[in-house]
């Protein structure tokens, strides 16, 4: 069975103030159907990836909620996993496309945070972590932190080297007009942004962030016939421990070595088939991470092969989060692996404008949930 | 709203979290967290680690009573039982493990 992504739509990401929930899902739902030159009544149910709007907001019935705002009163459900909220409610609803029980389905990754102050959203965050965790006082800075301190100890691995990532994102970024963050950076600016929990500073992390991304995905063949034919060749979850204490090694998360293996078999692709990816760099050591759990970085080579130029627009190999990536294009959370299947269709369809990755037909995107204890990776090809 | 540590959760654990109480361990990683959340604030910036015990369990805590030089990877710690944190007036005191430097 063929799945197209026959419409899309994201909001800018960033400190959206003057804009609700409400305002956020309408503006991607009208737009996405009007990119799919499609009527609200074809869309047959409704998947909402969302983490925080019980914690932060005191709002449950989410599914309901926005079903109700939206004026389609399909089946809808509300998916949450953690960062992760967005690729598994994707996941949830191509199996359903799939299943035969819908050929039409909207999806929609929303997050509002930037209404709370940043220690309560800190706070909120932590709820994607394990109990022992949160009565340690940790964050999730301090988590990829701790992945970062034994990353960078094997690995001969400075923080100078590391601060080049997000200087590579912020490239990117600032040829991205949805983006959070526009403006370039330097090694030495990472270096000298205040530290949030050593060895990450500030210019590492991802930002607090407001957003909407939706995605229309069908199996109708009249409708795929006048889509611009970008299909979901493979959609795939992984699963680890909650808490980092779990792990045997800290230098790779399991659950995105499972799910990026099961996909490239589901796709019957190999890792360097594919052109561009969007990855889950909520931290600088994770898009390293991620680079060598996808098998596009041998192990230990990720932060090196971001900073030689091999993943940066222009690059011969592939392309890493060409959007700019959470650090720069920002991390509304359950909007984020929605905003990365976006990024991948519109690569794939040659509309990416000055982020243009030349000739991509394959594109993957990596959406991590916690510290890794879960993992969405979908493939995506022309 | 601050992070929530249901007192009840960790009386639920008492005789795992006793059984922890003078176990000794090496902490394989650290980090200082110095933007905290909310109802730590008050005492950043404080280390946390991942400690391996000698029976293999990994183990995540506050190191406390230590020397600036003793938050690192390899240090010896002992597990011992403190105060979370200052509760307000009427919510019960949580007790949880920290790790103390040998």
């Amino acid at each position: 069975m063929k799945i197209g992504v026959i419409g899309y739509s994201t909001t800018e990401f960033g400190e959206l103030w003057d804009r609700s929930p409400r305002d956020l899902s309408r503006e991607v739902f009208l737009n996405s159907l009007k990119g799919a030159r499609l009527e609200a009544a074809k869309i047959e149910a409704l998947y909402v990836g969302n983490m925080l709007a019980g914690i932060l907001g005191n709002q449950a019935n989410l599914a309901s909620f926005y079903a109700e705002e939206l004026g389609i009163a399909v089946p809808s459900v509300r998916v949450e996993a953690a960062c992760a909220s967005g690729s598994v409610a994707l996941h949830n609803a191509v199996q359903s496309v799939k299943a035969g029980l819908y050929k039409t389905v909207m999806v929609l990754g929303i997050e509002k945070m930037t209404d709370h102050t940043q220690d309560e959203v800190i706070a909120g965050l932590m709820a994607a972590g394990s109990d022992e965790e949160r009565a340690s006082g940790i964050t999730f800075a301090g988590l990829y932190a701790l992945i970062a301190q034994t990353y960078m100890k094997k690995y001969g691995i400075s923080e100078e080297d590391l601060a080049e990532i997000p200087v590579k994102n912020h490239f990117h970024g600032s040829l991205n007009p949805k983006a959070q963050f526009r403006n370039l950076i330097t090694v030495e600016q990472v270096m000298k942004s205040a530290r949030i929990s050593d060895p990450l500073k500030l210019l590492d992390c991802s930002p607090i962030s407001d957003g909407a991304s939706a995605v229309i995905i069908s199996s109708d063949s009249k409708l795929l016939a006048k889509s611009k034919g970008v299909t979901i060749v493979a959609s795939q979850l992984g699963t680890d421990s909650v808490g980092l204490c779990g792990r045997e090694d800290l230098t790779t998360l399991k659950s995105a070595v499972s799910a990026s293996k099961k996909a490239y078999a589901e796709a019957s692709i190999k890792a360097h088939e594919v052109a561009v990816a969007e990855v889950h760099d909520c931290f600088s050591i994770a898009e390293a991470i991620a680079l060598e759990d996808l098998s596009f970085s041998k192990k230990g080579m990720g932060v090196l092969d971001v900073k030689n130029g091999k993943v940066t627009l222009g690059s011969s190999g592939v392309i890493i989060n060409p959007s700019g990536g959470l650090k720069a294009c920002g991390h509304p959370v359950g909007a984020t692996g929605i905003k990365q299947v976006i990024e991948i269709a519109m690569q794939l369809e040659g509309v990416a404008g000055k982020r243009q990755v030349k000739n991509a037909t394959i594109g993957l995107t990596h959406n991590v949930g916690g510290s890794g204890a879960v993992a969405g990776v979908h493939i995506l090809r022309i | 709203m601050s992070v929530k540590i249901t007192p009840v959760k960790i009386w639920r654990r008492k005789e795992s979290i006793s059984n922890l109480i003078g176990k000794k361990g090496v902490v394989e990683s650290v980090t200082i967290v110095r933007a905290a959340p909310s109802g730590f604030g008050q005492y950043a910036p404080y280390p946390v680690a991942i400690v391996k015990l000698v029976n293999g369990k990994r183990i995540m805590g506050q190191m406390t009573d230590y020397h600036a030089d003793e938050v690192t990877t390899g240090q010896k710690v002992v597990a011992v039982l403190r105060r979370l944190r200052t509760e307000e007036k009427k919510d019960v005191i949580s007790y949880v493990i920290k790790f103390r430097p040998l």
